[in-house]
């Protein structure tokens, strides 16, 4: 166990460095120069090259990667080009918004995403489970900005029952998060409906039953045990990307200041070293991400904890 | 039977109950009487006025930060604000410049010549990669003849002086106190209204400062205010923008398009307003450096009396603008009205056929989403060329992608560009950098008048007396007309859109806000 | 039919029927037969002739929601368990009537300790006495699992199979059940195992007197430990004879030839060597006698109408043309 993660973690060491690589190049070796896209039309040519001097674009690539490399071991991820301050700190500012709402949309996802998915399985054909289809159907064909746009309109707008955008109270919340969660929540009922329909059929579920255990401890002890195992897997691996993925959308719509904006303004801005450390910062953490699932896994099932 | 009809009922109150409270408690949450609530599509990028970086971050920095020198609010004409005279000596090579004595930063600290001098020479530090730092340089030294008293030296006579003072000036005790990295979070300025807090990505609010300024220049509103804070939103987002104002959760929308109209003009509890005095101007640069034709000079009459501008304006502006066809914006020294390019295609095809064009050669166009309905203006323009018979082809281009292709006259940007400038009062900047065939970002470097053209750039700089600099500026729009590189197309009035709980009036000849503190909450 | 006092459980007609996107199928058709008390009965068949489903159909847990037991009573004790909630179901499920499923692999939960699904029948059943750990040791020591103090708190994957079925018999028992239904015990495992179980059945049903129903394509392990047969050919009973009169004197063609085809001890009837053919598709049953097709005692009126039950003698009666006098 503890060898496995040892290696799983320099695993995850070597991703990261190669992705912050790929990063580093790809960008530079793009169309745009970062100098030309934060001139204003206003700008002279010395400002041009002040700018560029100051942001060290002037040397070869080929160095700058070597002091990139130089900076990072010092934990130093580069100054942002806008914002004029550590590009590590530009993004920890905006990463608690993300993270509340990432966290929120966690919380209804996989609590709706299981309820539905669950009540579904157990009553397959019932209303709740012809909704959970339809929810599922919407959630994974209808695209987060179009939701967003009707949610603003509809909820917004025309019943005036919640603020559009902007935070400060809970009912800022209820939109973006509605719309970050549906993807996942058809996602998590789909697949929690169908590894739960497998576990109800199972035998060790009708062992159960035959001793005379309620329904309820029946669909949560026995089904749901094994049968979270799939969607686990889900809810960890890949949350953490499809929530940043979403969150580039939903933060634009809702205007929510988080990383999921920045990244889009700084890539529009050509601000490398905030696009940067976002890409490793992203990479962290769905690498971390994965890492848990492992753990969880092992907690959960005994044929990994025990070998 | 009995059990189901309560249910019923019960979800029947709980709903009556929503649509009557929740509108209340969200009404309440936007209607906040104290704060005045604008929206933004870009993120200020700074606060702080020495590294002042893009247009967008003017109205904040300015409101926080007087400068010497201000629009009049309903003239637009500039006037002292810090500066009570200026004097200019030595046929321009020279500015004298006398302060008012009595303004105070929101330190309590008075505004001297001192905090002048210093923030002039931060904002021309190279470190500071201030977007005036390119412009500041004409400046050569700035002497201080007493505290309140400077004299701006200039290497050589500069006609557009007063574009370079308008810079909000900073507190240099201050910054001395506090350090650049506390400077640049918590400034400080002597604007009418002071810093409280900045969230990035999100807002920043502003207080009311009382008795700020001290000196309110003639025409400018007394000291008291309707309101105590104002919230200058981000939300990048159009369609967000304008629901918000629709919901009352946003107060003032600026850069509304016209067809956005259409939603807003329903709503009663918002008004709108608009005004045609703002610089704005969208044209077409050909790019002969890109390729030798687009020099030829026929070429150009006909792109030019191809183009019908009034259907582009009224169709897909809905006609909230007007066709353009010189190189200078309605707001902008050297405006002719007298200078047009009918809509003939006759004409077009006759100088066509008299050109070296031949048919059949696609031309490439490029666009980006800067300016407005770029992808609609290019398929109509192509249409435009297509009937006189030249052949179009269209490419959108990525805006960082095509600001990079400019710099470095990449080959990429095809024969024509679409821009968009978004202008200012004087011509000079615009001569020098787009037009002055040495400058890095001219679009043509082999002009055929290109060392007349070059002289009288410079000229006019130099030039202090307006009357005859406005003739230069007219001999350099006359070249242009000749030289046929480029059309303009058209310009467009600002629409702006306010909750009818306020008021207010756009500041013309501006591009951006400069007076929010003018807002007025009705009763 | 009359209920009898000495009877544990009595099927009366019961049907249960599944209804596919294919079709209906009747999986128990008609199916009656009766339990004595501490009886052990077999319930013999080839592969899918509803062996499962009528043991499922007794315990009411036929699979929701394709199948359903359409009509018949189930008669437990005296009381129609057709009659029966839910709730009440679940009290007897585990306590006076069990059963124990074909595959212990797969019948026990993978992620749960066998120390915690052996309790599940106390616990359920408010029978905790002392402590649940200690009655489920004793449990697993009754079922004969070497260790039980340290194998109670293991899990199912570090059990063997021969194991497994112990600890699934001994959740089956935990309360001393009326009734065991013992779902194929013993074809998962290899034959000295399958033996050492079947004693086990054996000592078990001695000290508890519980009545077992022996499911099982097996018939030397019917004639090991069962006291009456049933042999079920497409969803229906087709015989039912004590033990000796089976072996002595098979009356259904079909039972003859499951007897001829198994010599020797261990033989399986899922190779009928003397049966030619395949069962029929339960969608597309004859309208006649359904062995027909195979038998070669079949006459005409075997292929138009199924044979009723015939009472040869006491307690031995047959479905076949053969023994209906006109
Ligand atoms: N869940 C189910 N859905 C549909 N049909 C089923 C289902 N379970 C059993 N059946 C049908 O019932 C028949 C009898 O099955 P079963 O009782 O398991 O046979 P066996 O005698 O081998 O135990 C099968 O042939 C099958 O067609
Ligand atoms: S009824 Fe006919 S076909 Fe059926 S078993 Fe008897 S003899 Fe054979
Ligand atoms: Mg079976």
């Amino acid at each position: 166990m503890q060898g496995y993660i040892a290696k799983r973690i320099l695993i995850a060491i070597f991703t990261i460095f190669a992705v912050m690589t790929v990063v580093f190049f790809v960008f530079r070796l793009g169309p745009a120069d970062p100098v030309a896209v934060m001139l204003s039309p206003n700008a002279t040519p010395q400002d041009a090259e002040n700018l560029t001097k100051k942001f060290g674009l002037d040397k070869p690539l080929i160095i700058q990667y070597g002091n990139f490399l130089k900076n990072v071991s010092k934990g130093d991820f580069g100054t942002s080009f806008r914002f004029n301050e550590p590009a590590l700190k530009v993004l920890f500012e905006r990463f608690p918004a993300t993270l509340k709402l990432g966290l929120a949309a966690f919380f209804v996802s996989v609590s709706m995403g299981l309820c539905l998915g669950i009540l579904s399985a157990v009553k397959p054909d019932s209303i709740i489970d012809r909704l959970g289809r339809l929810l599922a159907l919407a959630g994974m064909s209808l695209p987060s900005f179009w939701v967003g746009v009707m949610l603003i309109l509809f909820f917004g707008v025309t019943l005036r029952w919640l603020p559009i955008a902007g935070r400060g109270t809970a009912m800022h919340y209820v939109m973006p998060t509605l719309c970050m969660s549906l993807y996942p929540i058809a996602l998590i009922t789909r697949l929690s409906r169908s590894s739960m329909l497998d576990a109800l059929k199972s035998d060790y579920v009708t062992m159960a039953r035959i001793k005379g255990v309620p329904e309820f401890y029946v669909i949560m002890l026995h089904a749901f045990k094994n049968a979270a195992i799939p969607v686990i897997t889900v809810i960890f691996g890949l949350f953490g990307a499809l929530m940043v993925g979403s969150a580039v959308v939903v933060e634009y719509i809702f205007s929510w200041p988080g990383i999921g904006r920045l990244v889009m303004e700084s890539y529009f801005a050509r601000d490398y070293p905030v696009v940067q450390i976002f890409v490793i910062f992203v990479t962290f953490v769905v690498v971390s991400l994965n890492l848990i699932v492992d753990i969880v896994y092992a907690y959960i099932d005994p044929r990994i904890r025990y070998q | 039977m009995a059990r189901p009809r309560m249910h019923k009922a019960r979800i029947l109150v709980v709903f009556a109950i929503a649509v009557m409270v929740l509108p209340a408690i969200t009404d309440a949450l936007a209607a906040d009487d104290a704060t005045i609530k604008v929206g933004m599509r870009y993120d200020i990028s700074t606060l702080n006025m020495l590294e002042m970086k893009l247009g967008s971050d003017i109205p904040a920095i300015l409101l926080m930060n007087q400068g010497l020198i201000v629009p009049h609010p309903e003239t637009g004409e500039r006037i002292g604000l810090l500066a009570k005279t200026f004097q200019v000596l030595e046929n321009g090579k020279k500015i004298k410049v006398e302060m008012y004595q009595g303004a105070r930063f929101h330190t309590g600290d008075p505004v001297t010549a001192h905090d002048v001098k210093f923030t002039y020479a931060e904002c021309a530090n190279p470190k500071n990669s201030n977007m005036m730092a390119g412009a500041l340089d004409e400046i050569e030294e700035i002497e201080i003849v007493d505290d309140y008293t400077l004299i701006f030296h200039f290497w050589e006579a500069y006609a557009p002086w007063e574009e370079l003072m308008w810079i909000g000036i900073c507190s240099k005790k201050y910054y001395e106190k506090v350090g650049p990295d506390k400077f640049r979070s918590h400034p400080v300025g002597s604007g009418s209204l002071r810093f409280v807090e900045r969230r990035i990505g999100e807002y920043v609010l502003l207080e009311v400062a009382d008795g700020y300024p001290l000196y309110s220049p003639k025409g400018y509103p007394g000291e008291s205010y309707s309101f105590k804070y104002l919230k200058i939103m981000t939300i990048p987002d159009d369609m967000t923008r304008l629901a918000m104002l629709e919901t009352g959760e946003l107060d003032l929308v600026g850069e509304i398009l016209p067809h956005q109209l259409k939603r807003l003009n329903g709503n009663k509890h918002v008004k709108i307003k608009k005004s045609d005095q703002v610089p704005s101007l969208i044209g077409i640069a050909c790019l002969p450096n890109t390729d030798p034709l687009m020099m030829d000079r026929n070429l150009g009459l006909a792109i030019r009396h191809a183009i019908n501008r009034q259907e582009i304006v009224d169709k897909i502006f809905l006609g909230e603008g007007y066709p353009l066809y010189l190189y200078a914006t309605k707001a902008e020294l050297g405006h002719d009205p007298s200078i047009a390019y009918a809509y003939d295609p006759q004409r077009a095809r006759e100088f066509l056929a008299k050109s070296s064009y031949k048919k059949g050669m696609p031309l490439t166009f490029t666009y980006t989403s800067m300016v407005p309905n770029a992808p609609l203006v290019a398929a109509l323009i192509q249409k435009y060329l297509q009937q006189v018979g030249i052949t179009v082809k269209l490419q959108q281009l990525e805006e960082g992608t095509a600001a990079t292709y400019t710099r470095n006259r990449d080959k990429r940007l095809g024969h024509m560009r679409l821009y968009q400038w978004p202008g200012s009062r004087d011509p000079n900047l615009r001569l020098w950098l787009s037009v002055l065939s040495t400058s890095d970002y001219a679009t043509a470097t082999n002009r055929p008048r290109k060392a007349e053209m070059d002289a009288l750039i410079l000229a006019q700089t130099r030039e202090m007396d307006k009357a005859k600099r406005a003739e230069l500026i007219r001999q350099i729009h006359e070249i242009m007309e000749y030289d046929a590189i480029g059309t303009r197309l058209f310009g467009l009035n600002m629409i702006y859109g306010m909750s009818d709980r306020v008021d207010y009036t756009w500041t013309p000849k501006e591009p951006y806000y400069p007076h929010l503190q003018r807002i007025q909450l009705l009763k | 039919m009359q209920t009898n006092q000495d009877n544990i459980l009595e099927l009366q007609n019961v049907t249960t029927t599944f209804f596919t996107k294919q079709g209906e199928v009747k999986a128990v058709d008609d199916v009656s037969f009766r339990v004595g008390k501490g009886e052990t009965v077999g319930l013999v068949g080839e592969s899918g002739c509803g062996k499962s489903v009528t043991s499922l159909s007794i315990m009411r847990l036929v699979p929701q929601p394709a199948g359903k037991i359409v009509s018949g009573k189930i008669l437990f004790r005296n009381e129609d368990l057709m009659q029966k909630t839910e709730e009440e179901m679940r009290h007897l499920r585990g306590d006076r009537l069990s059963m124990i499923l074909q595959d212990p692999m797969v019948a026990m939960n993978q992620l749960l300790t066998v120390g915690k699904q052996l309790g599940e029948p106390y616990v359920f059943h408010d029978k905790v006495k002392g402590s649940l750990q200690g009655m489920c040791i004793d449990l697993l020591r009754k079922v004969k699992v070497p260790a039980p103090e340290s194998r109670v708190n293991d899990y199912p994957f570090q059990f063997s199979g021969g194991m497994s079925q112990r600890a699934l018999i001994a959740m089956g028992i935990a309360n001393n059940p009326d009734l065991l239904i013992a779902d194929e015990p013993t074809t998962a495992l290899d034959v000295t195992i399958a033996t050492q179980v079947l004693k086990l059945m054996k000592e078990i049903q001695g000290e508890t007197n519980s009545s077992i129903i022996l499911i099982t394509h097996d018939l030397a392990t019917v004639a090991q430990i069962c006291t009456r047969v049933l042999v079920m050919y497409a969803g229906r009973i087709v015989e039912s004879a004590p033990i000796k009169t089976f072996y002595k004197n098979p009356a259904h063609p079909y039972s003859v030839g499951l007897i001829q085809s198994v010599p020797v001890l261990g033989r399986s009837v899922e190779r009928l060597a003397s049966i030619s053919g395949q069962p029929p598709s339960l969608f597309a049953m004859p309208e006649g006698c359904r062995f027909a097709p195979r038998c070669d005692k079949a006459h005409k009126k075997c292929f138009k109408a199924y044979p009723p039950k015939t009472q040869l003698e006491d307690d031995h009666s047959a479905a076949c043309w053969l023994y209906v006098k006109d």
